[in-house]
């Protein structure tokens, strides 16, 4: 990973702080995450179990997965991003220039960024709509609204980390390590 | 020559399913020459232009799309009033309930759709249950059975009834069926044929007498400010295709599509089982509480929900005999 | 500009984004989101938006990814690679390449509960290698063997590869795996054959080693029986009627990470790390997967894909040469980019062309067939030069081998990879045999 790059200035020691906080929060927010995509499994078992034995699983359990792994997904966003995990051709940029590859990475923060920003303000907007008009799931009548909750929370989160990752790369120390 | 408009309609079933060739195309085809091509229709199935079909309702109001064909029951709680037919034993043949839900809408329940311009309110024939290994003849013989179930209402009524319903999406019931995660599905028979139930299950029970089981409310609708925004005339060609007629002519073509499905599970040698006479009695005093609770629920929130009720019954009833 | 030529246009200025090193999610959608803006409308965009990610994200078929990745973390730590190579190992070890042939069984068996590439070459590989280069074999032979048989994780099901080709063409996921079995039987047989011919043509690159003894082979079989049993368990019950896909990955995770937990592979933050790599995968496919639907969305609204598919029908091409066309796309186009990425941009576009064609099957089989040849061909593009995930996973593993010498070794695989497809191609029967009789 690039951004826990050396101590090349003085201010490197309080980069290398920040990158602790900002890491420990956004796998912080991934391992609930992933307990809850766990908790998904324990409770879809439980429910085969139970049709299995006693004649009948637990009712909506497809509701449950479903809010559980989008939970899961939306809260593995700004790690993921973190630890650049994202997929991308990285086959034609070696014969780019550290310049060029800078400005390159440093487009796709910003992109990524904005994306960010997007969704957060989006999402925020879909959660008022399905509060609004008081929308549930079909079976066991769960406000779809709370689903929306660790969304935004995470796509909120992940425009930090983008713009953390933006201010970085052009300020941070050791930003030719940026491109790998 | 180039259009003045173009129109998208969005929906979630398949190009082959009965809403696309018998309801939008014709409607399409009708609308475009009347309108002298000035207005073009273009029909995407299968949600080809992005999201899940509970959020259909929103594309059309936020004009995302154009038009939509879609479900209030995919929305539960949000279309309270609409949701009258789907009480047991409330529906009538697809076109008395398509014709009276529509003067329902006009009459009763604008406030709903207020945000969208409605083109027709329409719904299916009463569904039947579909079963497999498992044959329904009286009342016990559902009790704890797993039976799919559409809709919030005819969750609650199975319910009621002593099955254990299952609540899952549409393309998902073949599968569940075939691997016994449920015994049976409750649908009309104009779907059973495309998602191949003839083929998966073995027997079928019919609800006989004046009303059936359950049905779904369908709704087809235009973006409100896109319909304001048509000049004069091309408004009066999209008004011209909506309302009572059309709910009364799609309404008789759904129950026509009762039979290619019926006949399909008549041709694998299926068993088929009538409620009918003090039986369904039974299982109208057996489900009467989920009636009760929607009237409550309506009286609760301002309205009066026995006068909603009889005003829907009155509506099929005069349209049942024409 | 019509909304067609937007169309059109934005296929090739995606690929220049791509190469310009923009993660995949992003540049789709940002052509996706740009495009729709400009077709339908900056506000259409916005409302849009509103609820659709949530909806994505929220959709019980798509569940079964997440659920699948966290089984194959938990497999990972629960030592189950160790005991499947050993398996294979004392049975094969004491032939000519037999600890290659070995490499690619334990290949076999961790990726029937494992489904994901890279986790199943990188799993396999620490596991076997060491073995390898201990006992003499080549760096081009491990490596090569290993990479190669990583891709037997998406070649066998459970395959979340499969999974997103069925949702996307709305195809029954059980039906997709069964179809893919008797096609990933053949992969099996194919590499263990491709070994074969490698050593015998060069025999100083694979030595044998020494012979074991029917108690010490026995006692090793008993060792798998958790591998086995979960992979009855899984894909038992995905056939035998007892679950759905989601359920059955469920049903996996929860037993795979029972096994870790036994094994005390959750222990000294073990547990974290499954979480961590699930998060990691999890949340790379659903960018993608996100940015997939902006930019499919925008691209069945330009009606490119149904129009470019009705050109090709009235062309009258004869529909092998469309599909060997297509195939040949694809190896190309995975010489630089993932298979995931692959399928979520060109599916939408290439499907309604396919379906189009008349190979004498019906609509389901001819989607069920394709299906498994493109599978077949994007997991190619894990091994070939100059981008190969597979390769440059084991590559890191074995630090004293040149990347050069992997992409050798791996040659033979893809020799018998383009044969298995030819086959496959020429006789749809081999893979849609299995759906007429179940
Ligand atoms: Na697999
Ligand atoms: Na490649």
């Amino acid at each position: 990973m690039a951004m826990t790059g050396g101590a090349e200035n003085g201010t490197a020691p309080l980069w290398a702080l920040w990158d602790r906080w900002i890491h420990a929060v956004a796998a912080g927010f991934a391992i609930l995450g992933g307990l809850a995509l766990s908790l998904v499994a324990i409770l879809t078992v439980v429910s085969i179990l139970g049709r299995a034995f006693l004649g009948s699983g637990l009712g909506g359990d497809y509701e449950i997965v479903e809010m559980g792994c989008a939970t899961a997904v939306f809260t593995f966003l700004p790690y993921c991003y973190l630890v650049r995990g994202h997929a991308q051709v990285d086959f034609f940029s070696r014969w780019f220039g550290p310049r060029l590859r800078l400005f390159l990475d440093g487009l796709a923060d910003f992109l990524f960024l904005a994306i960010a920003v997007l969704l957060t303000w989006r999402l925020s907007a879909g959660a008022l709509d399905v509060l609004q008009y008081g929308e549930s799931t079909m079976v066991l009548r769960l406000p779809v609204w709370w689903g929306f909750v660790p969304a935004v929370l995470a796509c909120g989160l992940l425009a930090v980390v983008c713009l953390y990752g933006l201010l970085r790369r052009f300020l941070g120390p050791g930003r030719d390590e940026s491109g790998r | 020559q180039a259009q003045d408009v173009t129109l998208r309609i969005h929906h979630f079933l398949p190009a082959s399913s009965t809403v696309q060739v018998e309801l939008l195309e014709p409607w399409a085809e009708r609308v475009e020459g009347q309108s002298d091509g000035r207005i073009a229709i273009e029909i995407y199935p299968t949600m080809q232009l992005g999201g899940r079909a509970p959020q259909l309702f929103d594309q059309v109001r936020d004009g995302v799309v154009d038009m939509v064909w879609t479900l209030p029951g995919y929305t539960p709680g949000r279309f309270p009033k609409l949701e009258v037919f789907e009480l047991p034993f409330v529906p009538g043949n697809a076109r008395a309930t398509s014709a009276a839900a529509q003067r329902y809408y006009e009459s009763h329940a604008r406030d709903e759709l207020a945000d969208v311009h409605p083109i027709l309110v329409h719904a299916h024939a009463p569904g039947s249950l579909h079963m497999k290994g498992k044959r329904i003849r009286t009342l016990e013989d559902i009790q704890n059975v797993k039976v799919r179930a559409p809709t919030r209402i005819i969750n609650d009524t199975l319910e009621e009834i002593g099955a254990s319903p299952v609540g899952m999406p549409v393309p998902q019931v073949p599968e569940a069926i075939s691997k016994g995660v449920i015994q049976g599905a409750a649908l009309p028979y104009e779907v059973t044929r495309s998602l191949r139930m003839h083929e998966l299950t073995d027997s079928h029970t019919e609800f006989h007498g004046e009303r059936g089981l359950y049905t779904a409310v369908f709704l087809f609708l235009m973006n409100k400010q896109r319909y304001e925004s048509l000049p004069q005339d091309l408004r009066q060609v999209i008004d011209d295709n909506s309302g009572i007629d059309l709910a009364l002519e799609i309404g008789a073509t759904w129950d026509k599509a009762e039979e290619p499905g019926r006949e399909a599970a008549r041709e694998e040698g299926h068993a088929f089982d009538i409620i009918e006479g003090k039986e369904l009695q039974r299982w109208r005093e057996a489900s009467q509480p989920v009636i009760d609770a929607w009237i409550a629920e309506r009286d609760e929130s301002g309205d009066d929900g026995a006068a909603l009720l009889s005003t829907a019954r009155q509506l099929i009833e005069q349209y049942s005999e024409k | 500009m019509t909304a067609f030529s937007l169309g059109l246009a934005s296929f090739p200025l995606l690929l220049v984004l791509l190469a310009l090193r923009l993660p995949i999610g992003v540049a789709m959608l940002v052509v996706g989101g740009g495009g729709y803006m400009l077709v339908n409308g900056e506000a259409a965009l916005l409302n849009y938006l509103k609820t659709t990610p949530y909806y994505l994200f929220a959709n019980y078929s798509f569940s079964v990814i997440p659920l699948f990745l966290l089984m194959g973390q938990f497999a990972t730590r629960a030592g189950l690679s160790e005991a499947l190579f050993r398996a294979a190992y004392v049975f094969l070890g004491h032939r000519r390449g037999g600890l290659a042939i070995a490499g690619i069984g334990g290949c076999a068996g961790f990726g029937a509960i494992c489904g994901s590439s890279t986790a199943t070459a990188s799993t396999m590989g620490q596991v076997a290698l060491p073995e390898m280069r201990r006992y003499g074999y080549s760096g081009a032979l491990s490596t090569g063997t290993l990479a190669a048989g990583g891709t037997l994780g998406i070649l066998i099901p459970p395959s979340v590869i499969l999974v997103i080709y069925a949702i996307l063409t709305e195809q029954n996921v059980a039906a997709m795996f069964l179809a893919a079995f008797v096609p990933a039987l053949l992969a099996v047989f194919g590499f263990m054959l491709a070994v074969s011919v490698y050593v015998r043509l060069f025999p100083a690159e694979g030595p044998s080693a020494p012979k074991t003894s029917w108690r010490e082979r026995l006692r090793t079989l008993l060792s798998i029986w958790p591998a086995l049993a979960i992979f009855l368990a899984v894909i038992g019950g995905i056939y035998g009627g007892i679950f759905t896909p989601t359920e059955a990955a469920a049903v996996g995770a929860a037993a795979t990470g029972l096994l870790a937990l036994l094994k005390g592979g959750l222990a000294n933050g073990g547990w974290k790390d499954v979480l961590l790599g699930t998060a990691q995968t999890t949340a790379m496919i659903f960018l993608i997967l996100l940015g997939a639907e902006v930019y499919s969305s925008f691209l069945a609204m330009t009606r490119m894909p149904m129009e470019a598919a009705s050109w090709i029908t009235a062309a009258e091409l004869s529909p092998y040469l469309v599909i060997g066309g297509i195939l040949l796309f694809y190896l190309v186009l995975g010489c630089v980019m993932d298979s995931l990425s692959m399928i979520l941009l060109t599916i939408p576009i290439l499907f309604p062309i396919v379906s189009g064609l008349d190979f004498g099957l019906s609509h389901e089989e001819t989607a069920i067939w394709f299906g498994v040849l493109v599978v077949i061909v994007v997991e190619l593009g894990l091994i070939t030069p100059p981008v190969g995930l597979n390769v440059f996973v084991i590559n890191a593993i074995a630090k004293d081998v040149p990347m050069l010498e992997t992409f050798r070794g791996v040659l033979p695989f893809l020799i018998a990879e383009v044969a298995r497809v030819a086959l496959l191609v020429a006789f749809p029967g081999i893979v849609l045999f299995a759906l007429r009789f179940a």
